[in-house]
Formats: structure tokens, C-alpha cells, sequence
């Protein structure tokens, strides 16, 4: 017996539903307490069923075959009962949403003490202790359902800290927060690592995650490939995996840096501006201002509900053949500003004209002819039997269907092979182009994606980045909302920033971004690239040249 | 495992009182509220005959607590769903589950209402039926509704049916 | 929601007895009697907005039953009829109204009903807002590719457009939920209570003067 906290022993899963494809394939690995792993992995590769099994939810909660075994803290998984493994390890899931069940965070905290059997004041003792720790004490009284995603988090948190687990398991515990939470998140979980506990993270996006860590495990298709320091694992070529190593690692790489730096702070304190511009050919981006007419124009745009004014003001316009992003952290108004543009909100102040027409008279099913629109989750809208009839339903019902045009569609997103599928059964980057492709089939003059790279891997993302780019250049008027500037600067040369419902910046990215105080103001997440770039842009303020997510070289894995 | 029900009971009587403001439909100058009837089919067929019951009786307290509902929701509600659960459990039926639901609300539970707030109603075979169709006409289309979504979600391959006490992925 | 300042379980035991009391009497007086609690009930505990809204929804739907009665009966059954409608659903009104679901379900727990039966009235609620999103959401999302979902008969048959996604992603967080109850240890037993209910004197005071109002009832009759 060895004296790790965690062993994992030739361990196999298969979902019960999935027939003969592993979900986990011969997992081998022993975690030592006080351990930082980050867990990592393209979609589908197995990172929530590793968590599961890491929670002893396989077996307990899910039937299917199992091989091999998991031995935590000296007792295997399949011995002791599920609910007796609170104490030893916490899980954090992928959707806060769901694991918060009850009225206050007070109770919420209380839950697990309360399976515990504690007694009252100790109860109160920790809620209270725990809820400073992670600076929640001023929600103690809010309803969890109400919070923002954020704050969310930070109470799945407290209820795994609350019960003293000594093992903390989050599953993409980024994926939804805004700039101050992912720092904020960072921190504690560095805290906690400094105290002793134990922590793992399943996460795809590498940069927020390895500096903290001191392991990294990649997993592709239910595999480990990679296992070891993360400096050490990030000199492989993971894009094999379908990551996206973190930007400074691939600069570092060219440079033949060692040990590969994990940060923009640790690169730019080991290479000089010069050295760095040999390297690479930055391009200038500059504004685009479509040249055509005004495609669509708010003005004055203001929508409350109840007491809460969700927009305020909005002065905007979208020439003809422009892409335009609308970023914004959560809750900025986005999602209810992209909604005025077909007609399923209309103004209770302003006006909206949608290629000259007036929202507030013309009825949303003529509106959705000329104004194409996906929301973030695919699952909102999928209902038929097969690809096809997903795609198609739209346009019948609208009565503008045309067979030759659905060929085209499927072709054009490569839904052909899937045409007769389930929509049900696809992966999250099929649905999405499912969802594109059921939006193109009138082929609107205009296109509104609201946060398209919701759930995506890197690939995936890849892929609706060309997509997008394709149809820029065959002139087709894009509006993107997005909290991903990565994303928004591949797609985008003109940004609107949003914050607490109102229009607070219009421009190009590099423009918006070297003011310190409208990113703060609008709580956005900075990306390696952007602080990168930033960086060089002080150090010589003449320049502004920019970064393009496509433009890293890359060199292979030999060197 | 046992908290799999609990759950799902939990996120369908969430449903249940969510739905019902977007399903209501007008009828001369009363409304129908289907989505009740809806909930039970579906409870019934995924959940068994006890907990379609218990979620019935839930929304009803909690429709009553918000102000949007009475206390004959109670009877209104968990007849149809018990008998509609019932009849699956032994027939495996989807078809035949939807018709206890119509006949365990439309009436059955016509009857028990009339008998408590008035007994004298069993007595006119006129007032009897007039009490049952104003209940057969959201039980019927609540029925028909969720038959059409359960064979929906089988064809998508979302529930399973035909598998031995209807359990879900 | 400023609720009476009595033990839950008494509530329903009063609630109760109230109802048993209000099914048996026959004259149209004492029934009027019985409503006048709900109504002291409804201001002292400022219910009044809310009471009015529910009160036009009541009538609605005892305005059929007071038809049917009407037609088929006479006049005074009409009205005993709607008025024992009215008070039974009154009952059930002000003490659900004054007592959270969460409150119910504590003090049930309390006295040893499941927790898996109390946890669904405790829980359910706070799941009612986020599936009202959703729906939203799938409403607009339908919308926006063409397919009407405004209320009404005309879009009955694109329900399935807004009721399978909805099912679809309700039986997902289910699993969501499940996972997540269970690693918080909710099927653990000895399980405690962060708030518990205390009986106290004035308790055991309603209960018995509600019990007398309903023998007093029981003996006119
Ligand atoms: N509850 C389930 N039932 C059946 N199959 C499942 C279930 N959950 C996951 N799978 C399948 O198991 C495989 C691994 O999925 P998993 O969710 O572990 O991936 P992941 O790495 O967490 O991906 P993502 O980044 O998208 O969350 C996939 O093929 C997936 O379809
Ligand atoms: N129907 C509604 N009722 C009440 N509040 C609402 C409603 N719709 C949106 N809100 C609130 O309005 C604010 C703005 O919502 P919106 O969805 O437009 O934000 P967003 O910028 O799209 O954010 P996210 O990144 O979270 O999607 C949020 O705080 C949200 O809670
Ligand atoms: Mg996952
Ligand atoms: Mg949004």
C-alpha cells in the first residue's frame, strides 16, 4: 500500500447507454495530498466522467461496466457508500445552477452539516467561518438562484469547504465568470492549495489554471496521454489533443525558452521587446466601418422590467457587411439587447429599424425572415426526430422552404453525414452548427449569434471562427455577443462594450482595450493575448499592432 | 438510486407551476390549464403511480401559496395522476395511462369534488355531467399533449418506454 | 411575507379542523361565519393585494360551478355551493399564504415525515424561476427561427417545439440535481436541522379554540 491520497488503478468506464465505447480506457494514476491538478482535455475526452468516478458517483449513481478500481484515502470507491464520502471529497460541478437547491445561501451551507447530523451551533460556527473565508457573508440571506454566476460558484464552493473536505473536485469551474470571479476563484483555490488541500480541476482552457497547478493530466479520448509538471507536459504538442496550449508557452516554445514560461508576466520577464518582434509579424488591425447603408439602428433603446432598467439608452448602428461583437460581462444586458433586433422584445423607449423597418410594427415571424438568430444553447431549440427536420422546420413553417437550399446548408456546416440523426445525440460543436445551420436557411441579410463558443473545445471553436469569416467575406452583416475576446478580436474589427445595461464603448478592439479604466468598468476577462499585446504597447506606445489568434507560429513537437 | 425520483419529482413540479401561465387556453369566457394533466401523464409514465401523486399534490400547495391556484387542485390533480400511474404500472401502456389520467380526472375527480362541496350534486344526473365536462376538457388536451411529447422523446431517443419500469437516461 | 407567528404544524391542524368544520355545515349563515376569519386573517397579515388577485381567479372559476348549480338546483344551493367553495379555498389560501412551503416542509420533517417527501416542498420552489427562464428562452429561440409559440389555441400544435426541449433539459438537470444532492450526502440518515420549530402555549391555544368553534358548529347543525 502506497501512502498517495488518491490511486487510480487500470480504471475503465462504459456508460450504459454508449454500447462498447469506453468513456475512461485503463486510467493509472496516484494523487498525493496538497496535489494542484489540472485536469484537462477536449470535449468528450472524459474529464466529468473522471470527476464522477473521482466522487464515487461511478459507481454509486450511474450503472454501467466498470474495470479496475479507485482507492481513495486507503477505502475503494465501490466499498463505502456514496453518502458517506462528503467529508472526504467535494465536488464542484459544471452547472452551479443545479447544485444549489435551497431558499438561502445559510441553508445551502447548512445541507451538508445537516446530512451530517451537526449539531446547531457548530452548524453556525462553520457556515460562518466558511462564508469569510470566501468573502460570501453579505449573501448569507440571498436566494442562491438569484446570484449572479459568480457569486454561484463561490456558495458551491463553501458547500464542499463547509464539510471540511480534504478534496476539492471542480468541473470547469470558469466556464461562465466574469473577469473579478475567475481572479477571485484563482486566489482561493491558490489559498486552499497552500493550505494543504488537495484540488483538481477539469478545465480546456490551459491559461487560467497551470500556473497555479503543479500537474497537469491530459486526457484524450478516455485516455491519459500526458501526465506530469505542467511546464513539462505543455513542451508536447497538445494541439494533437485538441488544446490550445496557453499563448506564453507557445511564444516560449518558439523561442526555445526553458522552462516554458506559463504566464504573459513570466514571458515578458525573460524576453525583450526586440527579440520578441523577430519572432513574430504582428498585424495592424484597424476599424472597418461597413460602407454600406445602415442595416440596423436603435435609438435611444430603453427596456425595464419591474424596477430594474436592463437597457438604458442604446444608440447603435450596423452598416451593411460589418462584423460587429457585442462584449460585456454576465448579466451587462447583452442577451436582451440582441432580442430587440427581431422583434422578440420591443422598445419601451426608442426605436429599433431592421433594414428600415420599424420593430415595434412588424411581427417577429417576418422579422426572423431577414434577421437569423442562434442563442446560447442548442438545447433550447432542438425538438425534431432527425438533423434534417430541425434544420428545415423554420423555413416550412415560415413557408419559405426550399430543398435545394437545405442541401446547400447541410453541406456548407458538414451536417450532411449527420442529416439523419438524432439531434439529440450530437456532441456540443454539431448541435451548434446544427443551430447555425438551421438559421441559414433563409439566408437572412443578417446574422445575431449569441455567445456562440458556449461549450465548445478548440476545434470547435476553430472551425465556427472560419465559419463566421466565410460568411464576413461573402458580405453577410454579423452581430457576435460574447464574454470570449479572444473570440471576439478573431471575429470582430469593431467591439460595443456593454456594462450594467448600457452602451459604454464603440470601437476597435485595441482602442477599447488600452484604456484600463472601460475594462475594469466592464468587468472583462483580459486574455493572455490582449495583456500580451497591451504589454508590448506600452513599451513602445507608437506601435499598435495586435496580436492575431492565427498568427503563433507553431513549431513542432521535435524541438 | 432513489434521489434520481426525488429529482426528477423535483424539476417536474417546477415545470408544473412554471408552465401553467404559458398553457392556458381560452374556452368561451373560461380557460382550460392543461398543463397539470400534461405533468401527470408524463410523471405517471416516467415516475410510477406514488410519486406522480405526491408531485400533483405539491403543485397544488405550491400554486396555492403563490396565489394562482385553489384547494380543488388537490383532488383536480392527484386522482388522474394516481390512476394514470396505476393503469401504467400494469398495462406498460402509454395510451392506456393517458385514458386513466382522463378518466381518474374527468371523472372521478368531477365526482369527489362534487360530492364534498355538495352532495346533493350526485343526486342530478344533469349537474353531474356539466360538472364532468368542465373537467374533461383540460384533462383531455393535457393528455393529448403529453402523449405527443412522450413519443417525441422516445423517437429522440431522450426516454425509453418500452424497458421495464420506464426508466430514464 | 409577514407570516402569524404560529407553529406550522398548528396551521394545519387548524386548517384542518376548519375545513372538516366548513364541509359539514349546511346553512348558508354559518358559512358566512366561517369566512370571516380568512378575511381578519388576510389583514392582519397584509395579504390584501394578494388576496384580490387570487380572489378574482376564485370567482371565476365558482362562477361555474354556481351556473351549473343554478341551472340544475335551485338558487340557494347555487349559493351555498359558491360560498363553500369559497371558503374552502379560503382556508387553504391564508394558511399556505402564511406558511412557506419551506416552513411546512421543515416542520413536517420535524415531526418525522421522509425527508425525501419535505424535500420536494422545500426544493421545488427554488427551481420554479429557472424553468420559467427557460421556458422564456425556448419560446424566443423558437420564435426567432419562425415558430409561433404565443399562447393560444392557433399554436397548440407547435407545442412540442417548446415542450420537448423543455423536457429534454428538465430530465438533464434532474441528473444535474441528483448528482449533486447525493454528494452533499441527502440520502445519508441522522440527518439534523438548521431551523426547528418549537410548539409553544398559544399553539396548543388555536388549535383549541378553533377545535371549540368547530363543536359549536357540529351541535347547531
Ligand atoms: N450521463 C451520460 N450518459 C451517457 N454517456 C455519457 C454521459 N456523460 C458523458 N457521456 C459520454 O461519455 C464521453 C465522455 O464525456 P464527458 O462528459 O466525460 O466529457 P468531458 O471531457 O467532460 O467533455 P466536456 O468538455 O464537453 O464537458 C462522451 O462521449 C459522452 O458522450
Ligand atoms: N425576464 C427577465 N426578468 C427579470 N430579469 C431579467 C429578465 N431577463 C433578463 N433579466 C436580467 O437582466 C440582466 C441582463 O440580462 P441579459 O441576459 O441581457 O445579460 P447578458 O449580458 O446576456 O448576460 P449573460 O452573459 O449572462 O448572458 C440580468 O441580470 C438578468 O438577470
Ligand atoms: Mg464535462
Ligand atoms: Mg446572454
Amino acid at each position: 500500500m502506497t501512502d498517495s491520497q488518491i490511486e487510480v488503478r487500470r480504471f475503465s468506464y462504459r456508460y450504459p447507454q454508449l454500447g462498447s465505447q469506453w468513456a475512461l480506457r485503463n486510467i493509472e494514476a496516484q494523487i498525493n495530498a496538497g496535489e494542484y491538478v489540472l485536469l484537462c482535455g477536449a470535449s468528450g475526452s472524459g474529464k466529468s466522467t473522471l470527476v464522477r468516478a473521482l466522487t464515487g458517483l461511478i459507481p454509486h449513481g450511474y450503472d454501467g461496466v466498470i474495470e479496475g478500481s479507485i482507492v481513495i484515502d486507503g477505502v475503494d470507491t465501490r466499498s463505502r457508500p456514496l453518502a458517506e464520502w462528503l467529508m472526504t471529497v467535494g465536488v464542484v460541478f459544471q452547472s452551479p445552477q443545479w447544485q444549489l437547491f435551497n431558499s438561502t445561501v445559510t441553508r445551502e451551507l447548512a445541507f451538508g452539516l445537516e446530512s451530517l447530523g451537526c449539531q446547531r451551533q457548530v452548524m453556525r460556527q462553520r457556515i460562518d467561518a466558511v462564508a469569510a473565508q470566501l468573502g460570501i457573508e453579505h449573501l448569507l440571506e440571498r436566494n442562491p438562484q438569484q446570484l449572479s454566476a459568480g457569486e454561484q460558484l463561490l456558495v458551491a464552493l463553501g458547500t464542499v469547504l463547509v464539510v471540511g473536505a480534504r478534496i476539492i473536485v471542480l468541473d470547469e469551474p470558469f466556464a461562465n465568470l466574469d473577469g473579478m470571479h475567475v481572479a477571485q476563484v484563482q486566489a482561493i483555490l491558490r489559498t486552499l492549495h497552500q493550505q494543504g488541500v488537495t484540488i483538481i480541476v477539469a478545465e480546456h482552457r490551459l491559461g487560467l489554471v497551470a500556473a497555479d497547478a503543479t500537474r497537469m493530466i491530459v486526457l484524450h479520448e478516455g485516455q491519459i496521454v500526458l501526465d506530469g509538471r505542467p511546464a513539462d507536459v505543455l513542451a508536447h504538442d497538445i494541439r494533437r489533443f485538441h488544446l490550445e496550449p496557453p499563448l506564453p508557452t507557445q511564444i516560449g516554445r518558439v523561442l526555445g525558452l526553458d522552462p516554458l514560461p506559463l504566464t504573459v508576466e513570466a514571458l515578458l520577464a525573460r524576453v525583450d521587446r526586440r527579440q520578441f518582434m523577430e519572432v513574430y509579424q504582428p498585424s495592424v488591425v484597424t476599424l472597418q466601418r461597413g460602407n454600406g447603408s445602415p442595416l440596423l439602428r436603435t435609438h435611444q433603446l430603453t427596456y425595464a422590467i419591474g424596477q430594474r432598467q436592463l437597457l438604458d439608452s442604446i444608440d447603435l448602428q450596423v452598416h451593411a457587411g460589418e462584423s460587429v461583437a457585442i462584449v460585456g460581462a454576465n448579466g451587462a444586458g447583452k442577451t436582451t439587447l440582441i432580442k430587440h433586433f427581431n422583434g422578440l422584445y420591443r422598445p419601451q423607449h426608442g426605436r429599433v429599424n431592421v433594414l428600415g423597418r420599424d420593430t415595434r410594427t412588424t411581427p417577429v415571424s417576418e422579422l426572423a425572415r431577414s434577421v437569423g438568430m442562434v442563442f446560447q444553447h442548442p438545447d433550447d431549440q432542438l425538438f425534431c426526430a432527425s438533423v434534417r427536420d430541425e434544420v428545415a422546420i423554420g423555413a416550412r413553417v415560415m413557408g419559405v422552404f426550399d430543398p435545394a437550399r437545405l442541401r446547400d446548408v447541410l453541406q456548407a456546416l458538414q451536417l450532411e453525414p449527420l442529416a439523419d440523426r438524432s439531434p439529440f445525440a450530437l456532441s456540443a460543436g454539431e448541435k451548434r452548427r446544427l443551430t447555425l445551420a438551421a438559421a441559414m436557411m433563409t439566408d437572412p441579410p443578417i446574422l445575431v449569434l449569441d455567445e456562440p463558443t458556449t461549450g465548445l473545445d478548440w476545434p470547435a471553436r476553430q472551425a465556427l471562427a472560419k465559419y463566421i469569416c466565410e460568411q464576413i467575406a461573402v458580405g453577410r452583416t454579423m452581430v457576435i455577443v460574447t464574454h470570449d475576446l479572444d473570440f471576439a478580436g478573431t471575429v470582430a474589427s469593431r467591439w460595443l462594450v456593454m456594462a450594467g445595461g448600457r452602451l459604454v464603448a464603440d470601437g476597435s478592439p485595441l482602442s477599447i482595450l488600452s484604456d484600463p479604466a472601460r475594462i475594469s468598468a466592464a468587468n472583462l476577462l483580459l486574455s493572455d493575448r490582449y495583456r500580451l499585446t497591451l504589454a508590448l504597447q506600452s513599451s513602445d506606445s507608437a506601435s499598435t499592432t495586435m496580436i492575431r489568434q492565427d498568427e503563433v507560429p507553431y513549431a513542432g513537437s521535435a524541438n | 438510486m432513489k434521489t434520481r425520483f426525488i429529482a426528477q419529482a423535483v424539476v417536474l413540479i417546477a415545470l408544473g407551476v412554471a408552465l401553467a401561465p404559458f398553457t392556458s387556453f381560452p374556452v368561451g369566457i373560461a380557460r382550460i390549464n392543461p398543463t397539470q394533466h400534461f405533468i401527470n401523464v408524463i410523471a405517471a409514465v416516467l415516475l410510477g403511480p406514488w410519486w406522480a401523486t405526491g408531485i400533483a399534490g405539491v403543485i397544488a400547495v405550491l400554486r396555492i401559496s403563490m396565489g394562482v391556484g385553489t384547494v380543488l387542485a388537490f383532488p383536480g390533480g392527484m386522482i388522474g395522476a394516481l390512476l394514470a400511474g396505476l393503469v401504467f404500472r400494469f398495462t406498460r401502456n402509454i395510451y392506456l395511462a393517458a385514458l386513466g389520467e382522463i378518466v381518474g380526472t374527468g371523472i372521478i375527480a368531477a365526482l369527489v369534488s362534487g360530492l364534498w362541496v355538495a352532495p346533493v350534486f350526485m343526486q342530478k344526473s344533469m349537474a353531474l355531467s356539466l360538472l364532468i365536462a368542465s373537467f374533461l376538457g383540460s384533462t383531455i388536451v393535457g393528455s393529448a399533449i403529453g402523449l405527443i411529447v412522450l413519443k417525441a422523446l422516445e423517437r429522440a431517443g431522450v426516454v425509453r418506454l418500452v424497458e421495464q419500469r420506464g426508466s430514464v437516461n | 411575507m409577514p407570516a402569524l407567528q404560529i407553529d406550522p404544524r398548528a396551521k394545519m391542524v387548524i386548517a384542518l379542523i376548519w375545513t372538516v368544520a366548513m364541509t359539514m355545515v349546511e346553512s348558508i349563515a354559518t358559512l358566512i361565519l366561517g369566512l370571516i376569519p380568512i378575511i381578519i386573517i388576510v389583514y392582519w397579515s397584509k395579504q390584501q393585494q394578494a388576496f384580490a388577485r387570487w380572489l378574482r381567479l376564485a370567482l371565476l372559476m365558482i362562477a361555474g360551478w354556481v351556473v351549473i348549480a343554478f341551472l340544475t338546483l335551485d338558487w340557494r344551493m347555487a349559493v351555498l355551493i359558491g360560498l363553500r367553495i369559497l371558503v374552502l379555498a379560503g382556508i387553504f389560501f391564508v394558511f399556505l399564504r402564511t406558511t412557506s412551503p419551506e416552513d411546512l416542509g421543515g416542520a413536517l420533517q420535524q415531526m418525522g415525515v421522509p425527508f425525501s417527501i419535505t424535500f420536494l416542498l422545500t426544493s421545488s420552489l427554488q427551481y420554479v424561476g429557472v424553468m420559467e427562464h427557460r421556458i422564456r428562452q425556448i419560446i424566443d429561440a423558437q420564435r426567432a427561427r419562425g415558430i409561433p409559440l404565443e399562447p393560444g389555441w392557433h399554436t397548440l400544435r407547435f407545442y412540442p417545439a417548446l415542450l420537448v426541449p423543455l423536457l429534454v433539459q428538465s430530465l438533464m438537470a434532474a441528473e444535474h440535481l441528483a448528482a449533486a444532492m447525493e454528494v452533499r450526502g441527502f440520502s445519508r440518515s441522522g440527518r439534523s436541522q438548521l431551523v426547528t420549530y418549537h410548539w409553544r402555549s398559544r399553539d396548543t391555544l388555536a388549535v383549541g379554540v378553533t377545535l371549540l368553534a368547530a363543536l359549536l358548529i357540529w351541535f347547531q347543525c
